[in-house]
């Protein structure tokens, strides 16, 4: 179990540190983001740049590196002409620079500030990343016990009225795009009803509007991961109840009830509660669709913007967090499996 | 012993002889020919086996059927269905935000009529307080002009008082008062010649001239109520609380006066803040209404244009619907009374006014007929070459008479509309609908117009009033064509990176379920690490490296298959360990078939139905795909479903059919396509059947 989870966690960095890279080189081949304010703020920009290593500034011209990023040249006092360095130099840089815990400056969004702090924000509390967080948490919160309950209760009244209701509704919730699920509880609870704001509050709005604000969020991330944990729920647990072990249970004297409150959830659990864990760190991420149909100014909001504003250092590190946090959570559902059920050996050789 | 002879002993031991020859046997079956009975039932294949599995599941048919219908209608509408999508076709401006419409309007639902609510509406008062009954129509205002004819049903009236109307001009207020402010009423400020910060009433010369005061004693018992006071409100700070000049008290009955603020001692070279005229009406306690008929303020200056004096004159002649002008009705609610403007202070404050509620049919507003005046001869004569009017005397000989009546009524006389033209012509005349002729100067400098009835939904080249399923959208296309146009791109955008994801997801898990070892280990990291890159990042680094030239719809085509197919080879891999070391590919092997003959004749075919099926749940995420990115903004200029569907999303809150028309129709795909996708994925392979 050790030796797997080194391997496993050795084999994540490793995929972690080549998808980076990649992301990386595709990333530079593009423009070098320019700078946008005042000429102050550009050369403080670009000798930011030079810092990082991503550019070099001479004094003079230097026609034979072809057309500068910047020039910045005063009327008394020091010249500065500014070049890009080679993609791999640029990439050494990088590569130091993380090290460092430096991920380069943003350009549009908000100029000059480290693209890191844009996510994680210079406090905690007014961060990006804690508004994902928190738009985020309820969903899990709620659709926890909701979908195991549901899944539960569908598998005990398996092809009964039920189950057949419960099953459909999953079917539709986990095929309508969330998009949809955003707009039609738009209309029918902000536009007709009026009872809930149509944009995420701002952080000044009264704190009743404030709250009434995360009930679409809540509800919209909510529907989808109640069906798949319902789903998922009644799967495992059907196929549980139809084992041999459960039937000797029964032989044995138990009640229904008994046997499957001590023996068929417990099993029945061992795939689920991985998930559960993997969903916790995926929360990190957040819903890119509803941060920007909704407004809520958390990190995937941030990585719209990023784009559109071709703000690429922030883009940079906001896709890190991404594919870091996919990585993790794969990483941690593997590992848990093993955890929790030690008959389960992972990475165990036929 | 004899050939064929038997003997033997009975019980009381005597011996028997039997003795057989050939002539005691017959064969049975001598001429018949034997071979094994046809099976009476039929035989099964696996395909016809998953297909009874697959029938047996009601839902998943059922996905299936509505599945099939969509698809149809996504065949054939676009082919089908002629309306424009071109927006350029100038046609297509006018026929903006209607209504879905199938059945016709009245009927409640889906009838092409959209609700207003609470819209302003031009009251007749007058019918009000003669018998206490409600009309009125929707007030016209610069941002929206309702035709009353295309109300369906009747309007729900209701009452909103103190309602402050600023800048537009009402005719659908009574009471009310005006204001002048320096700040705020731009129309003062416009009219000065250099802009003021603070109102200067020294400078000018105001007056307020209550031409009339009408007091239509035979309708109304007014009692004392038609006593009043014109009072003069001002402040000279905006914070402060009006000071009030009585201009004149105890008015009665008509009275034509002008009030000169300038001879005001208390105003003199004093710069005030606002300042408002109110007209006071007696006694406090009767609730009785007056109509203000032309009282008029005007405002005059030495560097302004003074209202003139035939502004003041036509005002004269104003009628109480005239929106622009100058015309209120003042009710006695308290001593605190109001009156009116001229038409270039139009801020009217506290006035109450009626809004109504109704719905309105978007279509009878957009394509109904209209009176059209000065049709030119040579309209005429187009519709005539377009075969669609005759003319028993000419045009061009009628225009070259001397257009006396007889001329007129011999041409009017001799108009008739063809069979074509009674569908396509827009100038409809029959008996109905007739042509006037207008004949303006003398001489031979005499021309001739023409006004007649045009249909509107003919002059935009319909040969009947049209109906859309879907209404129209901001640009005025007919949804329902741009929803099943979008729905086919978007499928066929599916089944394109669906079917190049299948063959490179085939290609590259065969070889690394079949060969297994260092190569299988090779192949899996990078599968791994392809499938480790959340999908919007492989999206991003594809769409923003773009080459210039290449279209958006190749690069999202691109994007969508570079980690679409880690599925289908995930899947081959597993499918090709299962198969590998069965016995049938050993003695495949054996005989000396080749890794080719053993990967493409001997594996493959027991894998494709998994495959197959599993690809068919790839066709709705594509779809998704596409809808997303188009709504994160990442592409601009798809054609797909999701892009019509992200189009729509500010009209929410205004037409919110444009939104939810297109969401049912996706829910509808989605749902319907996974029903489909796991019926036929539950029939093929039984046992991934969650415990069953």
């Amino acid at each position: 179990m050790f030796r797997y989870s080194v391997q496993r966690i050795f084999l994540a960095i490793c995929t972690t540190i080549i998808i980076l890279s990649l992301t990386f080189f595709l990333v530079k081949l593009q423009p070098f983001p320019a700078a946008i304010g005042t000429n102050d703020t550009k050369l403080i920009y670009y000798l930011h740049q030079v810092e990082l290593g991503y550019a070099v500034s001479y004094s003079t011209a230097q026609p034979h590196l072809g057309s500068p990023l910047f020039s910045y040249v005063p009327d008394k006092g020091v010249a500065y002409y500014f070049y890009q360095r080679p993609i791999w130099d640029q990439y050494c840089a990088w590569v130091r620079g993380l090290f460092n815990g430096n991920w380069g400056t943003s350009t549009s969004i908000s100029p000059n500030v480290d693209a890191m702090t844009v996510i994680v924000g210079s406090s905690w509390k007014d961060s990006r990343l804690w508004t994902t967080v928190k738009t985020n948490i309820w969903p899990v919160i709620i659709s926890v016990p909701l979908g195991i309950g549901l899944g539960i209760w569908a598998a005990l009244k398996k092809n009964k009225l039920t189950d057949h209701v419960i099953s459909t509704i999953v079917m539709v919730f986990i095929s309508v795009p969330s998009f949809i699920t955003i707009n039609i509880l738009l209309y029918l609870l902000s536009y007709q009803a009026n009872w809930l704001p149509s944009q995420w509050p701002s952080a000044t709005a009264p704190l009743g509007t404030r709250v009434l604000g995360y009930i679409i969020p809540t509800l919209s991330l909510s529907f989808g991961s109640i069906c798949g944990y319902c789903r998922f729920t009644r799967a495992e647990l059907t196929e549980v109840m139809s084992s041999d072990f459960l039937l000797l249970a029964r032989t044995k004297g138990l009640t229904k009830s008994q046997s499957i409150k001590r023996h068929a959830l417990k099993n029945a659990m061992v795939p689920i509660l991985p998930s559960i864990l993997s969903e916790i760190i995926g929360l990190l991420g957040g819903s890119m669709i509803l941060e920007s149909l909704y407004g809520i100014p958390g990190v995937g909001r941030l990585y719209i913007s990023a784009i559109q504003g071709n703000d690429y250092n922030v883009l940079m590190a906001d896709m890190a967090l991404y594919t870091l946090i996919g990585l993790v959570s794969g990483v941690f559902l593997d590992l848990s499996y093993g955890f929790i059920d030690p008959r389960i050996r992972m990475g165990a050789k036929k | 012993m004899k050939k064929n002879t038997f003997t033997y002993r009975d019980s009381k031991n005597v011996e028997h002889v039997v003795s057989f020859d050939k002539g005691d046997f017959d064969l049975s079956q001598e001429n018949i020919s034997l071979s094994d009975t046809k099976l009476k039932t039929k035989p099964t294949t696996f395909f016809k086996d998953a297909m009874k599995r697959f029938y047996k599941n009601k839902s998943s048919v059922a996905g299936g059927v509505i599945l099939g219908a969509i698809l149809l209608l996504t065949i054939f509408v676009p082919i089908f269905n002629t309306n424009s999508l071109n927006t350029a076709d100038p046609a297509l401006a006018y026929q903006t935000f209607l209504a879905p419409k199938l059945f016709e309007a009245g009927t409640g639902f889906w009838d092409g009529t959209t609700e207003f609510k609470n819209m302003p509406i031009d009251f007749d008062w007058d019918s009000y307080y003669k018998d206490g009954s409600y009309k009125g129509t929707p007030a016209t205002s610069s941002n929206s002009s309702l035709r009353s004819d295309a109300i369906v049903g009747d309007i729900s009236f209701s009452e909103v008082g103190e309602y402050k109307i600023s800048n537009n001009a009402t005719s659908y207020a009574r009471g009310g008062s005006i204001r002048l402010t320096s700040t705020e009423n731009k129309n003062v400020n416009a009219r000065l010649d250099s802009p003021a910060t603070s109102f200067d009433f020294a400078s000018y010369n105001y007056s307020l001239k209550v031409v009339t005061l009408d007091v239509p004693k035979e309708n109304f018992d007014y009692g004392d109520a038609g006593i009043f006071d014109i009072t003069f409100q001002y402040k000279l700070n905006e914070g402060d609380a009006y000071s009030t000049i009585v201009l004149d008290a105890n008015l009665t009955g008509a009275n034509e006066k002008t009030y000169e603020l300038s001879s005001i001692e208390e105003l003199k070279d004093k710069v005030i803040a606002s300042g408002r005229f109110e007209l006071s009406l007696h006694p406090t306690e009767v609730r009785q209404n007056v109509l203000l008929k032309q009282s008029i303020f005007g405002v005059e200056s030495k560097t302004m244009t003074p209202v003139s004096q035939t502004q003041l004159t036509e005002m004269e002649n104003i009628s109480c619907k005239d929106a622009n002008l100058t015309m209120y009705r003042g009710q006695v609610t308290s001593q605190k009374q109001y009156m009116y403007t001229s038409n270039d202070d139009m801020n009217v404050f506290e006035a109450d006014y009626v809004v109504g509620s109704f719905r309105y049919d978007t279509y009878l507003a957009t394509f109904s007929d209209y009176l059209k005046q000065g049709i030119t001869p040579a309209d005429l004569k187009k519709y005539e070459s377009n075969g669609w009017m005759n003319f028993s005397y000419s045009v061009d000989d009628f225009i070259s008479s001397s257009l006396k009546q007889a001329d007129i009524d011999k041409f009017l006389a001799g108009i008739s509309m063809t069979e074509e033209g009674k569908s396509y012509c827009p100038l409809q005349v029959d008996e109905e609908h007739p042509l006037t002729v207008k004949v303006e100067g003398a001489g031979n400098l005499k021309t001739a117009s023409f006004t007649g009835t045009i249909s509107r939904y003919r002059e935009y080249g319909y040969s009947k009033m049209p109906k859309f399923l879907f209404g129209t959208d901001n640009l005025g296309r007919d949804l329902f064509k741009l929803v099943f146009n979008g729905l086919r791109f978007s499928v066929i955008l599916g089944v394109a990176t669906t079917l190049i994801n299948l063959v490179v997801g085939l290609i590259w898990g065969a070889i690394s379920g079949y060969f297994g070892g260092w190569v299988d280990i090779v192949m899996e990291r990078v599968c791994e690490i392809l499938g480790g890159i959340p999908w919007v990042v492989v999206m991003t680094l594809i769409l923003i490296n773009k080459p210039k030239d290449m279209s958006t719809i190749v690069m999202v085509g691109i994007a969508l298959c570079a980690t679409g197919w880690l599925g289908t080879a995930s899947i081959t891999r597993t499918q090709f360990y299962r198969f590998k070391d069965r016995e049938y590919i050993l003695a495949a092997r054996t005989l000396g078939a080749s890794d080719t003959r053993l990967i493409f004749r001997h594996i493959l075919p027991n894998a494709i139905g998994t495959l197959v099926t599993s690809s068919v749940l790839m066709i709705p995420s594509v779809i998704f795909s596409e809808a997303s990115l188009s709504y994160l903004r990442l592409v601009n200029g798809m054609q797909g479903f999701g892009s019509t569907l992200s189009d729509n999303q500010s009209y929410l809150t205004t037409y919110p059919y444009l939104i939810l028309v297109p969401s049912i129709i996706m829910a509808l795909v989605m749902i319907s396509f996974n029903l489909f996708g796991n019926g036929l994925r539950d029939a093929f392979n039984p046992s991934l059947k969650g415990g069953e």
